[in-house]
C-alpha cells in the first residue's frame, strides 16, 4: 500500500479548535494511556482566545468545525498532488476558485445525503431543485448537531456562495488568532523540524506499526494520506476513507514516540482489558452490542454528561473496540476484537 | 421513547384467566411450588364458588384482558404498584375508563371500522356487535352492557373483582406473587435491562410507538406477550416475567464476566494466572516468579478466588494452586453471550 505522509496546516488548526472545546476528555483519556498531558501557553492561549470570541458568525463557526470537524478534508480539498512532505497552508486551503466551490458542494451533498439523511445524493440534489423546503425540513431532524451547524449546512447546500465566503472568511478571523498567539509558527517550527529531521522510513515504520496496533487494513488500491498535526501532539483522528483515497490525521509525537516501535501484544491486551473491565465501559458495549448508537444515545442511556461519554468513547476507540463512523458520528461494536480476546485468553490459559 | 414500568396486580388475574380458558398454555416454573399450588387452590375455588358474572368475567378477561388494564387506574406512573383494591377504587370513574377500555377494544377488533363507533347510530353499532363474529359471547356481552347499562355494568363489574380478590388471597397466590413483583421489577429497572427492555417493544410492536408506553408484568404466564393495547395518551403492554429471570440470570453471569476482565487487567493477577496455567503453584513459588512478598501474592490469591477460576491442593503442609479451567472457559464463553450474541436473541 501507498503511504504518503504531509501536513495540512488546517487540520491542525482544525485539532486546536477541537482541542479548545473538549480539553477535559482529552487530558482524561491521554491519562489513562499513561500520557500526562501539558498543553502548551500558546495552545492554551488559543483556547482562551477562542473560547471568549462571541460573535455569532465566530460561534457558528467553531461549532460547526466542531461537530462536523471530521469533514473538513471535504471542505478544504486536497487540491495537490501529495508526495512525501508536501505542507499546504491554510492560506492555500482555503483559496477557492468557483470550479472547486461547486466540487466542494457536490462532495458535501453527497456525505450530507448518504451519511446523515439516509438517501442517495441524487435523491438530495433534486429535492433541492424541487422543494428546498422539504431539505431544510430534513436537515433540521438529524440528531446530535446543533442549531448552530444546521444553519450553516442549510447555508452550504442552499447558497453555496455565501456559505463559502462565510467560510473563508472566518478561517481568515480564527488564522488571526492562531497567528497571534504563536501556535501557528509554534506548530509549523515543529513540523518542519519534524521533517527534516525524521527519516522518512520512520515515518512509514510508525504509520505500520499504527495500523497494526489498530487491527486496521486499508485496501491497497488507494493510497492512504496521512497529514500530521501538533496542536495535540498525540491524538488522532481514526481512519477516514474517500473514493480515491483514505486519510489520517495523527500527532507528531505518535509517529515520533508511541509507534516508533512495534507495539508488544501483552501491551495492546493490557490496554484492551483495562478498557473493557470499567463498569461504565462495560455497560456501553454491552449497549453497543444491541445495535450501532450515538454519543447521544449512549448519554441518555448511561445518564452520564457528554464530556464524560466522551472520554470513554475515546479510550474504547483506542482499544479497538468500537468504530466511529467519522462522517456520521455513529458508533458501532468492533466484533473482531471481542472475538479475538476470547480467542486470546483461552490460548494464554492453555484452555 | 421512555417506558414506565408498573405492576398492575389485576394483570395477574387477566394471566390467570388466560391460563383457565386455554390449559395448553405454559406454566410458571415455580422451584417452590408456592404459585403452582395457589394456581390449582384459584381454580378450585372460583369452580366451585363463583357466581356467573365472574366466570363471565373470567372468560372476557381471556380475549380481552390486556384492554382491561385500562380500567387499573388513570394514571400508570414509571414504577408504581396497583393493588386490586385500588383498581376497584379507581372504578369510580367508571365512565371515563370505561370509554377508554372500548375504544381500544374497538380500535384492535375492528380498526377497520372504527367510523362506525363515531358516525352511526347507537343502535345500529349495538346490530354490529351483535351480528359480528370475531369476539367470543361474553366480550361481546360485555361490550354490549358497557354501551346500554353502564352503571349496571359497574357494579357487576365490581362485585366480580371484589370476588377475584378474595380467591386471590385465599389460594395464597397474593403472597406468592406479590413478593416476586417487587423482585422482578426491581431487577427490570435496571438502566442495562430497561434499554433492552425497550428495544424489544420497539421490535415487538412493529410501528412507531407513539407518546408514553406502559409495561405492566405479571408472573403467571411467563411467556406471555400481550398485542399493544392503543389509547389516546400511549401504549400499553402485559408481559410475562420470563424476561426478568432470563435478565438476572444474564446480570450475574455478565458481572462475573465484568469483574474477571478487570481483574485480568492488574498486571500481578495476569501473571499470576498465567503462571498457574502451566503447572500448579504454592504461595512462596509465585511470590519469587512475579518478584512479590508472599502477603500480597496471597491477598491478590483471595481476589482471584472470588471468581472460582483457582483450585487448591494439599500436599503435605503446601497448598498448590491451580486453575479452574472449567469456569475458566465458561467465563471466556460468556464474552460471546455478552457481546456477540445479542442480535440473534431478537
Amino acid at each position: 500500500m501507498k503511504i504518503v505522509a504531509g501536513y495540512f496546516e488546517i487540520y491542525d488548526l482544525m485539532m486546536a479548535i477541537y482541542y479548545a472545546f473538549h480539553s477535559e476528555p482529552v487530558r482524561k483519556s491521554l491519562k489513562s494511556l499513561g500520557v500526562d498531558f501539558d498543553p502548551t501557553p500558546e495552545l492554551l492561549a488559543f483556547r482562551n482566545a477562542i473560547l471568549k470570541e462571541s460573535d455569532w458568525s465566530t460561534r457558528i463557526y467553531t461549532t460547526f468545525m466542531n461537530e462536523f470537524g471530521v469533514i473538513s478534508p471535504v471542505l478544504f480539498p486536497v487540491k495537490h498532488k501529495m508526495v512525501d512532505g508536501t505542507a499546504v497552508k491554510i492560506e492555500e486551503s482555503i483559496e477557492l476558485t468557483p470550479d472547486l466551490m461547486e466540487i466542494i458542494r457536490d462532495r458535501f451533498i453527497t456525505v450530507l445525503a448518504v451519511r446523515r439523511l439516509n438517501m442517495k445524493s441524487q435523491e438530495l440534489k433534486k429535492l433541492l431543485e424541487t422543494s428546498p423546503f422539504t431539505v431544510t425540513e430534513k436537515v433540521e431532524e438529524i440528531e446530535g448537531i446543533s442549531a448552530d451547524s444546521k444553519w450553516f449546512v442549510n447555508q452550504l447546500l442552499l447558497f453555496p456562495v455565501k456559505a463559502i465566503e462565510f467560510l473563508t472568511s472566518n478561517t481568515r478571523k480564527i488564522l488571526k488568532i492562531y497567528e497571534k498567539t504563536g501556535l501557528r509558527s509554534k506548530n509549523l517550527r515543529k513540523v518542519n523540524d519534524f521533517f527534516s529531521s525524521t527519516d522518512p522510513k520512520v515515518i512509514k515504520n510508525s504509520i505500520s506499526n499504527y495500523l497494526d496496533y489498530y487491527d486496521l487494513i486499508p485496501d491497497a488500491s488507494r493510497p492512504l494520506y496521512v497529514t500530521l498535526q501538533n496542536s495535540v501532539p498525540r491524538s488522532n483522528s481514526g481512519l477516514m476513507s474517500y473514493p480515491t483515497f483514505h486519510l489520517l490525521i495523527m500527532g507528531v509525537e505518535e509517529i515520533t514516540k508511541d509507534f516508533i516501535r512495534k507495539i508488544p501484544q501483552e501491551y495492546k491486551l493490557n490496554n484492551l482489558l483495562k478498557a473493557i473491565g470499567d463498569n461504565s465501559r462495560f455497560e456501553i458495549l454491552r449497549y453497543l452490542a444491541t445495535k450501532p448508537s450515538t454519543q447521544k444515545e449512549l448519554a441518555d442511556f448511561t445518564g452520564l454528561n457528554k464530556s464524560t461519554i466522551s472520554y470513554h468513547i475515546n479510550l474504547l476507540f483506542k482499544a479497538s473496540l468500537i468504530d466511529i463512523d467519522v462522517f456520521n458520528n455513529v458508533i458501532t461494536l468492533r466484533k473482531e476484537t471481542l472475538r479475538k480476546l476470547s480467542k486470546t485468553i483461552s490460548e494464554i490459559f492453555g484452555l | 421513547m421512555s417506558v414506565r414500568l408498573v405492576w398492575v396486580e389485576l394483570g395477574e388475574l387477566i394471566a390467570i384467566s388466560k391460563l383457565i380458558t386455554d390449559n395448553s398454555r405454559k406454566i410458571p416454573n415455580d422451584p417452590s411450588g408456592h404459585i403452582n399450588t395457589g394456581i390449582d387452590a384459584f381454580i378450585h375455588d372460583i369452580a366451585n364458588t363463583a357466581a356467573w358474572n365472574t366466570r363471565t368475567l373470567i372468560s372476557t378477561f381471556s380475549e380481552l384482558g390486556e384492554n382491561f388494564l385500562l380500567f387499573a387506574g388513570e394514571e400508570f406512573e414509571d414504577g408504581s404498584f396497583i393493588t386490586l383494591e385500588e383498581t376497584i377504587e379507581s372504578l369510580n370513574n367508571f365512565e371515563k375508563l370505561g370509554s377508554r377500555f372500548f375504544s381500544s377494544v374497538i380500535s384492535k377488533h375492528f380498526g377497520d371500522r372504527q367510523h362506525l363507533l363515531k358516525s352511526c347510530s347507537r343502535d345500529r353499532f349495538l346490530d354490529f356487535l351483535q351480528n359480528q363474529r370475531v369476539l367470543s359471547r361474553s366480550s361481546t356481552w360485555f361490550l354490549t352492557q358497557l354501551l346500554i347499562f353502564p352503571q349496571h355494568t359497574r357494579e357487576i363489574f365490581s362485585e366480580a373483582l371484589e370476588k377475584l380478590l378474595q380467591s386471590y388471597i385465599n389460594s395464597g397466590l397474593r403472597n406468592a406473587i406479590t413478593s416476586t413483583a417487587h423482585e422482578s421489577l426491581s431487577i427490570l429497572t435496571h438502566d442495562r435491562s430497561r434499554a433492552m427492555l425497550t428495544e424489544q417493544l420497539k421490535h415487538l410492536s412493529r410501528a412507531p410507538l407513539g407518546g408514553c408506553v406502559i409495561l405492566s408484568i405479571q408472573h403467571l404466564l411467563p411467556d406471555f406477550i400481550s398485542a399493544p393495547v392503543k389509547f389516546d395518551e400511549g401504549t400499553l403492554f402485559l408481559l410475562g416475567n420470563s424476561l426478568s429471570i432470563e435478565l438476572s440470570k444474564h446480570n450475574h453471569e455478565t458481572d462475573l464476566l465484568k469483574e474477571f476482565l478487570r481483574n485480568l487487567s492488574d498486571r500481578t493477577r495476569f501473571c499470576i494466572l498465567k503462571a498457574l496455567s502451566d503447572e500448579a503453584m504454592y504461595v512462596a513459588q509465585l511470590a519469587e516468579l512475579c518478584g512479590l512478598s508472599k502477603a500480597t501474592i496471597s491477598h491478590h490469591l483471595s481476589a482471584l478466588g472470588k471468581l472460582g477460576v483457582l483450585k487448591k491442593s494439599n500436599e503435605g503442609r503446601k497448598v498448590y494452586y491451580s486453575l479452574n479451567k472449567d469456569n475458566l472457559r465458561k467465563i471466556i464463553r460468556d464474552i460471546d453471550n455478552a457481546f456477540l450474541r445479542m442480535e440473534d436473541n431478537r
